[in-house]
């Protein structure tokens, strides 16, 4: 397994990909939902398959839990992830793979110990939490780095991506004011978090934002992490649910200050292959 | 021919006379006796509820609700997916719901939680585990969130009493909460080549925490937990790893701790950091007290083979019966004993002959 820190490197240079798929291939536009969507009241850092499938090891690890659910027991928390089995694997990551249908499961999963990338555990299925009918959960662990990794960054990509589009772009002001933007339109100085339309499934994997050329932020999905008790979106700053996803029809681009004259403000979205989508928009500034 | 006297075998003889008089005045042990005082079936038709019983919940199948020690159902409803359930509180959810309704023993509507995942009460304390599988809240029982803990490590064991809860995480971290939510202690027991925690407890005053913690070189650890920190005051390597989440419980008086290991119960003395293990069938899944200190029941389960074990002076197995089920629960009422077994409840009456 390559280094994390080189995974920048292994997209841009090696077609080879630190994990394999954990179930079987799908096309990169037939996600139910990607790393870093809203879903339920809270940030996902799951990967989430809409077909259900054998669902395998994406690389050579130790099964170090087995959850299952607890429909005959009491006293026993039920995990939303359903039965689901993590491995770790070298190089401090750790994958999920959840919401496995209790039927399929391997009758010796729980004597498993080491296992190689393929290996089965069971069917995805109904046992976790999910909306819709979503399949296999998938997470990555970066155990090191002390952050959940978009499994999409060490996986395979089959066919395209789904294509991106900016959406309509909303402005929110320090006082809660919001102003929906358009080209040459006039907007008060001051403090403000720049939205674009929610896309229900796939989101962008990079979103940057200038203003008269330059930067101002640039937002990854690339992955997640804890700021004291909440899961944040990284920018220049964490960005807890509330801020990124202000309501179900959001997304947070940037958050930027607008001073007196011309402001060209400029948002790029990139897909997880490099593909972009650029807008731009003078706003006139009092 | 000259007979040799030998005063030997009289001696023994003698001896053996006075050991057997001197034990004889000693009565033999007494035989536990578990006779079955009724049976009722969790499906027939609910008595009116009343407030004067005490009340017990059970789960079996798709039916869940009451009963007391009378023998009555008070309620008995089926639940379409889950329930979750204590003697408080029960709240059946589904697989997508974006809220959950919480209910009295009386059917009464208590609140709802606005919120998406698995709803889970212990007592009279209600969580809601946050879809993902990494994140939970407690709620009030007016249905207000009181705090959220936000993380992207699935949470593998959880525990809560009164002082607080603990929860374990797959990648080797305990985190112990306050009440209000605020972190009590941040524990990572370490010891293993890879840490994960598979059981954990916080005991009722808060100031003890313990875990079944990591794969390779596995090992049960009890800590004690003092203001921002915990110090290790015993552990135990397991032969046998296990994956599979496992049970780990202090008891009421919080000066025994209870683990499950493969192959049965370990039993910790936690004032003289002493471990015993009493070999059993199955992996442990309850573990019931009684009134009288040291004597307690534990409901193990091998696939469909249930097994009841009686418990004496903490470490004395003195009893079994088992029995093939679906689904199966144990409770206790003072010395009584309480056996779930499919759509049956029975009422064991517990004596010594």
């Amino acid at each position: 397994m390559k280094k994390l820190s080189f995974l920048a490197f292994v997209l841009a240079l090696s077609p080879a990909f630190a994990f394999d798929w954990p179930q079987d291939a799908v096309l990169s536009d037939s996600f139910y939902s990607y790393f870093g969507q809203l879903r339920g009241n809270g940030i996902s850092s799951s990967l989430i398959f809409s077909d259900s499938s054998t669902v395998k090891a994406s690389e050579d690890g130790k099964i170090v839990t087995v959850i299952t659910e607890h429909n005959d027991d009491m006293g026993w928390f039920e995990s939303p992830l359903g039965n689901a089995v993590i491995i770790a694997h070298d190089d401090n990551l750790m994958t999920v793979y959840g919401n496995l249908d209790g039927e399929s499961l391997k009758e010796d999963i729980f004597e498993l110990s080491d296992v190689k990338t393929g290996t089965e555990f069971g069917v995805s299925g109904n046992s976790g939490w999910q909306s819709g009918t979503s399949c296999l959960e998938f997470q990555v662990i970066d155990l090191l780095q002390n952050s959940s990794v978009n499994p999409r960054v060490l996986m395979p990509h089959e066919g395209h991506e789904k294509e991106l589009s900016i959406g309509s772009i909303t402005a929110i002001g320090k006082n809660g004011t919001v102003y929906p933007i358009w080209n040459r339109m006039s907007l008060p100085a001051g403090h403000y978090f720049l939205y674009r339309s929610r896309h229900k499934t796939m989101l962008p994997y990079k979103i940057s934002v200038s203003i008269n050329g330059a930067l101002m932020e640039r937002i990854s999905y690339d992955r997640l992490k804890q700021s004291g008790m909440r899961l944040c979106v990284i920018g220049n700053s964490p960005y807890p649910v509330e801020k990124v996803y202000p309501d179900s029809d959001k997304q947070l681009l940037s958050e930027i200050n607008l001073s007196s004259g011309k402001n060209i403000v400029t948002i790029t979205v990139n897909d997880i292959l490099g593909a972009e989508k650029t807008a731009e928009y003078i706003i006139f500034v009092n | 021919m000259k007979l040799k006297f030998s005063p030997l075998p009289f001696f023994f003889a003698g001896l053996f006379a006075v050991i057997y008089i001197l034990a004889a005045a000693f009565p033999l042990s007494q035989e536990l006796q578990l006779v079955p005082e009724w049976t009722v079936s969790i499906s027939q038709q609910p008595s009116t509820f009343s407030q004067q019983e005490k009340i017990f919940p059970f789960k079996s199948s798709q039916l869940a609700g009451y009963f007391s020690e009378s023998g009555k159902i008070f309620s008995s409803s089926t639940f379409p997916v889950k329930i979750a359930i204590s003697d408080s509180y029960y709240a059946p959810f589904g697989l997508s719901d974006n809220s959950v309704s919480v209910y009295s023993p009386d059917g009464k509507t208590v609140c709802e939680l606005k919120e998406c995942g698995f709803p889970f009460i212990e007592d009279d304390r209600i969580f809601m585990f946050l879809p993902g599988g990494s994140s939970f809240c407690q709620f009030s029982n007016e249905g207000k969130k009181l705090w959220t803990y936000e993380g992207f490590v699935p949470v593998t064991a959880f525990s809560s009493t009164p002082a607080g809860c603990a929860a374990g995480f797959a990648d080797g971290k305990v985190l112990a909460f306050n009440p209000d939510g605020s972190l009590k202690i941040e524990f990572i027991p370490g010891g293993s080549r890879y840490p994960a925690i598979l059981g954990v407890s916080l005991s009722s005053d808060g100031s003890q925490l313990a875990c079944l913690s990591g794969i390779d070189k596995q090992r049960i650890v009890l800590a004690r937990v003092e203001k921002e920190h915990s110090v290790i005051t015993f552990y135990k390597y397991l032969e046998k790893d296990q994956t599979h989440q496992s049970f780990v419980k202090f008891s009421n008086d919080n000066k025994w701790l209870y683990y499950s290991y493969t192959g049965g119960l370990g039993i910790v003395n936690c004032e003289k950091s002493k471990c015993t293990e009493l070999k059993m069938d199955g992996t442990v899944i309850s573990l019931k007290h009684t009134e009288v200190p040291g004597t307690f029941f534990v409901l193990t389960r091998n696939n469909k083979k249930y097994n009841v074990y009686v418990i004496e002076n903490y470490t004395k197995k003195s009893g079994s019966f088992s029995f093939d089920a679906d689904s199966a629960f144990i409770e206790t009422c003072g010395n009584e004993l309480f056996v779930g077994r499919n759509s049956k409840i029975s009422k064991i009456q517990i004596s010594k002959e």
